[in-house]
Parts: C-alpha cells; sequence; structure tokens
C-alpha cells in the first residue's frame, strides 16, 4: 500500500515534504489535506482521490511566500528536517486564525518535533 | 586535523570555495558566504559554494567538536583573502583594496573585481589556493594518551533554569532559561542565538525526559514513540545571551558553539529539581520515577517493593555528600517504575 508521502516524493519529485519518523509522531510529512494539516506518512494514497493536497511547494509558490521569508529572518529553521512540517502547520493555524494566541499556537504545533531550534521562539513569530 | 580548503577562479570571474561541510544545521549555508564575502571584500554574487559532493571538494573534515565555524570558517577566510591578493597584484596601480565587490584606489573605486578577476582568468588561466588547518605551535595533543590541549580555545557559558515541581506526581516542568554564551564573535547573531536556543531545550529534554533504554544491548525506545522528546509545549521561554570577545584565532573572532549549550543546560535543570524538592538528583532525567526512589518517601519504596531507601540490598545507603540527606543509590534500568 503506498503512502501519500512516497508518491509525493518518489513518485512526484517533491522532496520538501520530509519523512522523520514514518509513524506519525514527528510531524515533519505534514501536508494540507482539503486545507486540514494532516500527516502524509499515515495517509494511504487511496484514501486521497478527488482531495485537495497542497504541500510546501505549493503554499510557498503562493500566498505564504512572505510568512516564509519570515519565518527564515527570525531564524525559524536550523536543520530544515522538521520545517516544511511546522510551515504547513502555522500557515493552517494562520487560515483559520489570523491573530493566535501565544497558547493556540503552542497547541497548534505541538505535533510538531523540532531537535534544532525555532520551536521555542516559533510563536513570537 | 590538517584539513584542507580549496578557493578558485572561475572563467567568469568569481570565487569558488570547496569545502566538505554540509549544512545539516551548523549553519554553515549561511556562515560561510558571509566569511568568505567579508575575508575578501566581495559583492553578494562574487563567491559561489561548491556541493559537498566528495568526488569534488577537499575532506575539510567532519562536522564535530563545534569546529566547522571556527576552523572550516577560518579556513575559507585565508583562502578566499589570498586568492584575491593574487588577482590583486598584478593590477598596476598603488594603493589598491577591495570593498563590497569593488577594486577601490585612492581616488575611489576603479572597476568591479569580478572584471578583472574574469582578465586574469583569461591571460594567467586557472589559479587555485588551498591551505589546511595548523594548529597553533603551543598547542600540543598526544594522540596516544590523549593528553594536552585538543583545541585551542573553547567558548563559555553559563545556565540558570526554574523549574516547577508537582509535590504530589513529582513530574518537574521547566519554566524559564536562561543561556548566556561567550562565543568569540557571532558571525550570524540570529542562527547563533538559535542554535543555542535549541541546545538548551535539548539540554532542558536530556535533564527532564530524555532516556536511553538499554536491554541486552538493544535499544528498548528506538523511535520517537518511545523515545520522548520535548515539544513546543514543553518548551520554556529561554533567554540567550552573547558575550562577544573576539578571539584572535578564529573568523572574525569567532569561537566554536554549537554544542555548549548541551553541558549547563542539564547540571543547571537538575539542581533546580534538588533545591525545589529537597531530594538529590544524581542521575538524569529526573524523571517522577527516579525523584520518588531516590526520596525519602515510603510510598517509593513500597511501589517500588524494595525495603526503603535505608535498607538497599546492595548496601549503597550513604548520605549524600552534598546534601547530607540519606539517599538509595541511582536506580538501575529494573528499579525504574513501569
Ligand atoms: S514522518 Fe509522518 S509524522 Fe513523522
Ligand atoms: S530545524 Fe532541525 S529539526 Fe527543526
Amino acid at each position: 500500500m503506498e503512502r501519500l508521502l512516497d508518491v509525493l516524493r518518489e513518485g512526484l519529485g517533491l522532496t520538501g515534504t520530509k519523512e522523520g519518523c514514518g509513524e506519525g509522531e514527528c510531524g515533519a510529512c505534514t501536508v494540507l489535506i482539503d486545507g486540514e494539516p494532516t500527516l502524509s506518512c499515515l495517509v494511504p494514497l487511496f484514501q486521497c482521490e478527488g482531495r485537495r493536497i497542497e504541500t510546501v511547494e505549493g503554499i510557498a509558490a503562493g500566498p505564504a511566500r512572505d510568512f516564509l521569508e519570515r519565518f527564515v529572518a527570525t531564524g525559524g529553521v536550523q536543520c530544515g528536517a522538521c520545517t516544511p512540517g511546522i510551515v504547513i502547520t502555522a500557515w493552517a493555524l494562520l487560515q483559520r486564525n489570523p491573530a493566535p494566541s501565544r497558547e493556540e499556537a503552542r497547541e497548534a504545533l505541538a505535533g510538531n518535533l523540532c531537535r534544532c531550534t525555532g520551536i521555542c521562539g516559533e510563536p513570537d513569530r | 586535523m590538517k584539513s584542507p580548503v580549496t578557493a578558485r577562479l572561475r572563467a567568469d570571474g568569481r570565487i569558488e570555495v570547496l569545502t566538505a561541510m554540509t549544512d545539516m544545521g551548523q549553519g554553515c549555508a549561511a556562515v560561510f558566504p558571509q566569511i568568505a564575502r567579508a575575508a575578501g571584500g566581495l559583492g553578494e554574487d562574487d563567491v559561489v559554494f561548491a556541493e559537498p559532493d566528495t568526488g569534488d571538494v577537499p575532506d575539510s573534515g567532519p562536522t564535530v567538536a563545534s569546529r566547522t565555524t571556527m576552523i572550516v570558517g577560518n579556513l575559507i577566510a585565508r583562502t578566499v583573502a589570498e586568492l584575491r591578493d593574487s588577482i590583486l597584484d598584478p593590477i598596476v596601480g598603488e594603493g589598491l583594496s577591495v570593498s563590497d565587490g569593488w577594486i577601490v584606489g585612492p581616488a575611489g573605486p576603479v572597476e568591479p573585481f569580478r572584471d578583472a578577476a574574469r582578465r586574469h582568468f583569461e591571460t594567467a588561466g586557472p589559479l587555485e589556493i588551498t591551505h589546511r588547518h595548523e594548529p597553533p605551535e603551543w598547542q600540543t595533543f598526544d594522540e596516544s594518551t590523549y593528553q594536552g590541549a585538543a583545541y585551542p580555545t573553547y567558548a563559555w557559558g553559563a545556565d540558570v533554569v526554574e523549574v516547577e515541581v508537582d509535590p504530589d506526581t513529582l513530574a518537574a516542568r521547566p519554566v524559564a532559561a536562561t543561556a548566556v554564551c561567550e562565543v568569540g564573535r557571532a558571525i550570524h547573531p540570529t542562527l547563533c542565538k538559535g542554535q543555542i536556543e535549541g541546545g538548551t531545550l535539548q539540554a532542558l529534554g536530556w535533564a527532564l525526559l530524555e532516556e536511553v533504554k538499554l536491554q541486552d544491548g538493544r535499544y528498548l525506545n528506538d523511535r520517537l514513540a518511545t523515545y520522548i522528546i520535548p515539544t513546543i509545549k514543553d518548551s520554556p521561554r529561554i533567554d540567550v545571551h552573547l558575550l562577544e570577545r573576539a578571539w584572535k584565532g578564529g573568523p572574525f573572532g569567532a569561537k566554536g558553539v554549537g554544542e555548549l549549550p548541551m553541558d549547563g543546560g542539564a547540571p543547571a535543570t537538575a539542581q533546580a529539581v534538588e533545591n525545589a524538592t529537597g531530594i538529590p538528583v544524581e542521575e538524569i532525567p529526573a524523571t517522577p520515577e527516579k525523584l520518588l526512589l531516590a526520596s525519602s518517601s515510603p510510598v517509593g519504596a513500597a511501589l517500588c517493593g524494595r525495603a526503603g531507601w535505608g535498607g538497599g540490598a546492595n548496601g549503597k545507603n550513604a548520605a549524600s555528600e552534598k546534601t547530607g540527606r540519606p539517599h538509595r543509590a541511582a536506580p538501575t534500568e529494573n528499579e525504574v517504575l513501569p
């Protein structure tokens, strides 16, 4: 059974989406399915029929450009393994809540692990 | 480690720098170009970095011991500056220098450096300079006894950690952390602070959560579902203060910083837990189970089915040197509560 993550990375060459753990723990593989942040390592491809999948490449080329620049300028990225997942999750949060509180931001990002940096300061940015 | 770095002149007048460093979080993709441009007086677009493909680049050493910026960065500065001088030397003129990508004389800007570099390539052909790391003479290290000075300098840090401990469960939570680091010079302050923030969070995880469990030589918790690291919700406010005292052996005064924040955070957390609970913390992570075992609580003894801290079968029941409180020896794997 093919996972959405494999189809994105290997089938379509969209390597922006990362595989961290492959078992739903780290959030690195997060993509938007019909606008909802979803772990693509846990999604079998057949569940995606007729649904809209957005990856970090998609939002980076579109409306999230400025958001990404700010993300980089404030040091929200170090090794980058977690970054696509964090970007997708944070972007989805901002779509449904343009001015989240610190607590709301922490809650939204609680499923995205980061081993390097950024994660401490993220809600400030 | 006599690791080399190479700079070569390209036909288009750009300087290409070759190192083996792959950026996996050291920040070298940002910091190296900064160093190369500043050392050469070059413009934004005058320097390119080769992909660190081992078939093309020299072996400029591994990413270890926080050496990337300090050692390799320093070699880049030297190599690029020397390559620039070799290009500048044949140009006739008094007191020429290079600044922001322009050759500048006493009367002001003369021409873009890249134009002169391109001409140099056309007339004199390819040009390449390699430098190797040479430890200063006074720095000697004996590889057989592992004695001596492994490094010419160190960065320094101090950490303050504040914790809250639930008196019922003994679960400790970091509330705030402050890291003060003397880094020589921060080449990229945002990345430098980010490394210290992230390293401090990792140190807090080490102090309170992260425990590598082994049984018969195998990991019991070899995945993120069982090896628990801090999430954003476990992360307290972390204040980072950089102290900059340029060190003359590093590029523009920089020292290595990557590992520094792992040194002080966990001991500071252990002290804070000890201070809050009165329970001696002599092993990390200071999980509730370990704290309960190390405490004088009869509950700990009962829960663990042991005779309590005073009656340990192995006789390791001496008082803690530091606190004067009697305590059990640190529990072994099997003694930890499920
Ligand atoms: S790779 Fe999907 S959650 Fe880690
Ligand atoms: S930047 Fe490295 S894991 Fe987040």
